[in-house]
């Protein structure tokens, strides 16, 4: 038998308290406007070796027990990661694709908020 | 990681080199190695003491005088960084334009020739002196990944303007498509843009500054708001799949990541990391190896954050830890997980444990903050985790007591995650928010007033407003 899933388990809580505040303080808007740069300073090994880009992110790209860590690094598919995140405020994804919308409780908007300000320093 | 810049003024600052840690790099910017002034030499003695990783950075021809290059050496360096500007100019109108892709031979075949002068286990770096021609920069570096170099540094002149910054992108997107995953490029980090360098041209090849490792899913504990090892989730697992735990959350259960391939992720990753936090869906501090793993990351100069119930230490992994803490505040920090300023709350909280359980995890604490002040207030730090449920909803202030007592420096109170069906049964009733919200801010003034940092301040402070007005207005969303 398959476990609920986030969203399932998303809708019971809305009935019991305001999404707001199991949102992990995250402005809702924040990926409507600000690029998600994880990718570029973030990585997470998890106990079965699988790496993933994010936090809560559904899927893994690759293993670190069967491939050094940095091939997955530089991979292609870690590179479609970036570059599919750092257009999040273009496309929105967040907010109607089921696949993306965990990005709405974001652990990394610390990190990201930093990553941000300094891609917007302008010396030109 | 650390770093000093002589090249301009031979004079040495004032620095605490008792915080230098056995493996951090420690990179010294030398304007020559000839005539050297003597205290620069017993300074350079004293560092190499404390480090094994410290990299002197040279102009490239002082490193072939060798009498200059064994009396450093001698001193226990780790290598050189040589110091060269590469010819665009002149290997573009030798080779053709058609050619670029041949680099720099002349800077090739003296870092071939000058590496074969050290011992293996001895770095040669190349600091590319950068101008404005970038053409046959990626070329050079692959010449000489291929001849061993495992790292670069690029000395770039002026600030990283978006133009600047897209022409080394593609310096970066040749390396990839010739595969040099193996090598780590850092802009100077002895001055202020160098972060800015790495966001802006999307630096892969270092860059990477926060780093989860996830060591354990083993626990004793049974928290009930834990998706893995509450009581109420165990039994709706067993529930779904006929009375027994499926055999492949037993084995998730049991699940540690391999000593040996942690210590070579902690010991291959780039210098430009910050934070490294150790956890798990379990309690990280349950993996056999684990101090070890925090000592490795440690040494490294990485700051340490590790999650945890905090039982599973003894005194002697206390006194270790306190050592590896390198005479720093917050450079290795806990964050405990103990969600109640009681035993009574504890033990409700955490059905499978005891008293007992709850008096080892304030003592290990305690030992803690007395280490601290025996040692001028540095060691190791911690924060009260408090994950705020139906249960401790309204007895928050005592967590901040308790944080107090024990010498913490932060108090986290975080709103229940929800991870799976169950957890909705430890949720604060909608019936308790405004009682909640009141208990949230006298928690919060409390720690306020004894001066202990309440992390996520700004987000509670969202939850007190959103709460504690008339219940009507919540029930009404």
């Amino acid at each position: 038998m398959s476990l609920p899933t986030k969203k399932d388990t998303q809708d019971v809580v809305i009935k019991e308290l305001d999404f707001d505040v199991v949102n992990g303080g995250i402005p809702a808007d924040f990926y409507s406007s600000n690029p998600c740069l994880v990718g570029y300073g973030y990585i997470r090994f998890q106990v079965n070796g699988n790496i993933v880009p994010c936090c809560i992110a559904k899927h893994h790209i690759g293993d670190a027990y069967k491939q050094d860590w940095r091939d997955i690094w530089h991979s292609g598919a870690y590179e479609n990661f970036r570059k599919k995140m750092a257009k999040i405020h273009l496309d929105r994804f967040h907010l109607n694709d089921p696949e993306w919308t965990f990005c709405q409780q974001c652990s990394h908007f610390e990190i990201n908020s930093e990553l941000n300000a300094t891609l917007k320093i302008k010396r030109d | 990681m650390l770093s000093l810049d002589l090249v301009n003024e031979v004079k040495i600052p004032h620095f605490k080199l008792v915080k230098l840690m056995p493996k951090e790099l420690f990179y010294i910017r030398l304007p020559s190695l000839k005539d050297l002034p003597e205290e620069i030499n017993i300074f350079l003695q004293k560092v190499t003491f404390l480090s094994s990783e410290v990299i002197l950075s040279i102009p490239a021809e002082d490193f072939a005088v060798d009498e200059w290059r064994k009396k450093y050496l001698s001193f226990g360096i780790k290598g050189f960084a040589i110091r060269a500007t590469h010819q665009v100019e002149k290997w573009l109108k030798h080779q053709g334009i058609g050619q670029i892709y041949s680099g720099d031979r002349d800077l090739m075949d003296m870092f071939h020739r000058y590496r074969s002068m050290l011992e293996q286990d001895k770095d040669l770096i190349v600091e590319f002196q950068i101008g404005s021609d970038l053409r046959i920069l990626a070329p050079t570096i692959t010449g000489i990944v291929e001849m061993g170099a495992k790292w670069v540094v690029l000395n770039v002149e002026g600030e990283p303007t978006n133009k600047r910054c897209l022409e080394f992108r593609d310096v970066f997107e040749y390396l990839k498509i010739r595969g040099c995953t193996k090598l780590n490029v850092y802009f100077p980090f002895w001055n202020n843009y160098f972060r800015e360098w790495d966001i802006k041209t999307q630096n892969t090849f270092s860059g990477i500054s926060d780093v989860h490792i996830d060591i354990s899913n083993r626990c004793t504990h049974s928290c009930v708001f834990c998706g893995l090892y509450g009581p109420e989730a165990l039994a709706d697992m067993k529930k779904r799949s006929g009375g027994e735990l499926p055999e492949v959350t037993k084995n998730y259960m049991k699940m540690e990541i391999d000593p040996v391939t942690c210590h070579e992720i902690i010991q291959n990753l780039p210098w430009s990391v910050k934070y490294l936090q150790f956890g798990g869906m379990g309690d990280p501090l349950m993996h056999e190896h684990s101090v070890d793993f925090i000592a490795a990351a440690r040494e490294r100069g990485f700051k340490v954050e590790v999650l945890s119930n905090m039982e599973y230490l003894e005194s002697e992994d206390i006194h270790r830890l306190h050592r590896l803490s390198g005479n720093k505040l917050n450079d290795l920090h806990f964050i405990a997980n103990i969600s109640a300023g009681n035993p009574e709350l504890y033990i409700e909280t955490r059905p499978r444990q005891t008293i007992k359980n709850y008096e080892k995890v304030l003592q290990n604490l305690s030992l803690f903050s007395k280490l601290r002040e025996e040692n001028n207030g540095t060691g190791v730090s911690f924060t009260i985790m408090c994950v705020v449920n139906k249960l401790n909803c309204l007895h928050l202030k005592e967590v901040s007591e308790l944080a107090h007592k024990l010498g913490a420096q932060r108090v986290w109170f975080k709103p229940m995650e929800i991870h799976g069906e169950i957890h909705h049964l430890y949720i604060p009733k909608k019936e308790m928010l405004k009682a909640m919200a009141n208990s949230l801010k006298e928690a919060i003034d409390y720690a306020i007033e004894k001066d202990i940092t309440v992390f996520q301040k700004e987000y509670c402070d969202q939850i007190i407003n959103k709460y504690s007005g008339d219940l009507i207005d919540v029930t009404s969303n």
